[in-house]
């Protein structure tokens, strides 16, 4: 799919799920979720990787949502513990709703590449350059961040050694003592960040880099009849929210 | 002369494309005690504030909170991209153009983020997001502030007034 119609459709599937407000509306969008996974490819298991950890935080919110909740008729007491009807149903929402959009966030991630993303965002921005918004300055400074961010990781590891052979602790001590560790890690990173900007802002002005000009891409992606077909279903799928919600 | 966006040299771009891969970076990388958790995104915006100014430094940090968390695979909610901007602009309206920045300056300034930002608007969003939230969920939330403030006065006063950091950046600003 094309990576402007996925990122379109991930924050319209974001909409939609907020206005979904009852069993019957949650159903229709876990049908939605499910079918956009089938049809995805992405390994199911490789996709519930992706999710465990944020599935965790979710659980949590939703516990305390149903402990402490006020509101409905209460089913259980217990010092300040108090479960309602209420409480529970509105714990299973939040849950739902939180799942769902997790989950269209990650078949994004999963099934597109960060250059693609960039590209979708900078599309999708390209209308305020009318209004004189800096689109492709900034466009050229995610791609920039993207290509560095393996680097920049590679150069943090080699400065957590470097620390760590100086005597830096990071993982004990009090929060005074490994807070300082931390920050022993920042000065080095942000050098070597600006040493990189030199020497690529020097690259590029010498190879005649000038902004406010019209540039040409390397990837293209097209709008194909299954961008169509995928626009159409969750157009369908948002409508029958709409009316099904109370 | 604060709030006009600043032209940007292209030496700027790739200082700015370079801020936003450190973002990306510290925004995984936790530092996490027993009862605490805190990403150190702040400090590539207190320092974005500091070179480029309120306007730039809201623009790109409403941009990298959209692709942080497109490329994290978390949920998006639009509502913390404000936030996002909002903290920014007002760590560029009292960091811009100083090479050294005072305890009381960043204080304030970190102040303000802290009541305005995270404890009122992103409480607010969750209370939007959530429809209803417990009075202990909020407790906790206060508390986690109260905690994080600190440290981010801290974090930015070290790495603002970092005289290496400074040098590279106006040897860059002289070629």
């Amino acid at each position: 799919m094309n990576p402007i119609m996925k990122i379109i459709l991930t924050f319209y599937f974001t909409l939609i799920v907020f206005l979904a407000n009852n069993w019957i509306s949650y159903a229709i969008l876990w049908l939605l979720a499910i079918i956009s996974i089938y049809f995805s490819g992405i390994n199911i298991k490789t996709f519930f990787n992706g999710i465990k950890a944020i599935l965790f935080i979710i659980l949590i919110t939703v516990i305390i949502q149903i402990l402490f909740s006020v509101n409905g008729n209460v089913i259980f007491n217990y010092g300040p513990i108090k479960i309602t009807n209420l409480g529970i149903k509105y714990g299973i929402f939040i849950f739902f709703r939180f799942t769902l959009i997790v989950i269209a966030s990650t078949i994004l991630t999963l099934s597109t590449k960060p250059l693609a993303i960039a590209y979708g965002i900078e599309k999708i921005m390209s209308p305020l350059n009318k209004l004189h918004f800096p689109v492709e300055v900034l466009s050229l400074m995610i791609s920039i961040a993207l290509r560095f961010v393996p680097t920049l990781i590679d150069e943090i590891s080699s400065i957590i050694k470097a620390q760590k052979a100086r005597g830096a602790n990071f993982n004990n001590g009090n929060l005074i003592k490994r807070a300082n560790a931390i920050a022993s890690i920042f000065i080095p990173l942000f050098l070597v960040a600006m040493n990189h900007a030199s020497d690529l802002g020097d690259a590029m002005v010498s190879r005649g880099y000038k902004s406010n000009v019209k540039r040409s891409q390397y990837h293209h992606y097209h709008i194909n009849h299954i961008d169509w077909i995928s626009c159409f279903t969750y157009l369908l799928f948002g409508v029958l929210i709409v009316f099904i919600r109370k | 002369m604060i709030w006009k966006m600043k032209k940007l040299s292209v030496s700027d771009v790739a200082i700015l494309g370079m801020l936003i891969a450190v973002n990306f970076i510290l925004s995984r990388f936790t530092f996490s005690s027993k009862f605490l958790q805190i990403d150190f995104v702040f400090i590539v915006t207190a320092l974005i504030g500091q070179w480029y100014g309120p306007i730039w430094d809201g623009i790109i940090a409403g941009l990298c909170d959209i692709i942080n968390t497109l490329l994290s695979g978390g949920g998006y909610f639009p509502e913390f991209t404000v936030s996002a901007i909002l903290g920014a602009i007002i760590y560029g309206y009292f960091f811009y153009a100083r090479q050294n920045i005072s305890w009381k300056r960043i204080i304030v300034a970190q102040l303000l983020v802290t009541i305005i930002v995270n404890a009122f608007l992103n409480t607010l969003w969750l209370l939007i997001i959530n429809h209803q939230m417990p009075v202990s969920l909020l407790v906790i939330r206060l508390i986690k502030e109260v905690a994080e403030f600190p440290i981010q006065i801290f974090c930015i006063y070290v790495i603002c007034n970092a005289q290496s950091i400074q040098r590279v950046k106006n040897s860059i600003d002289q070629k």
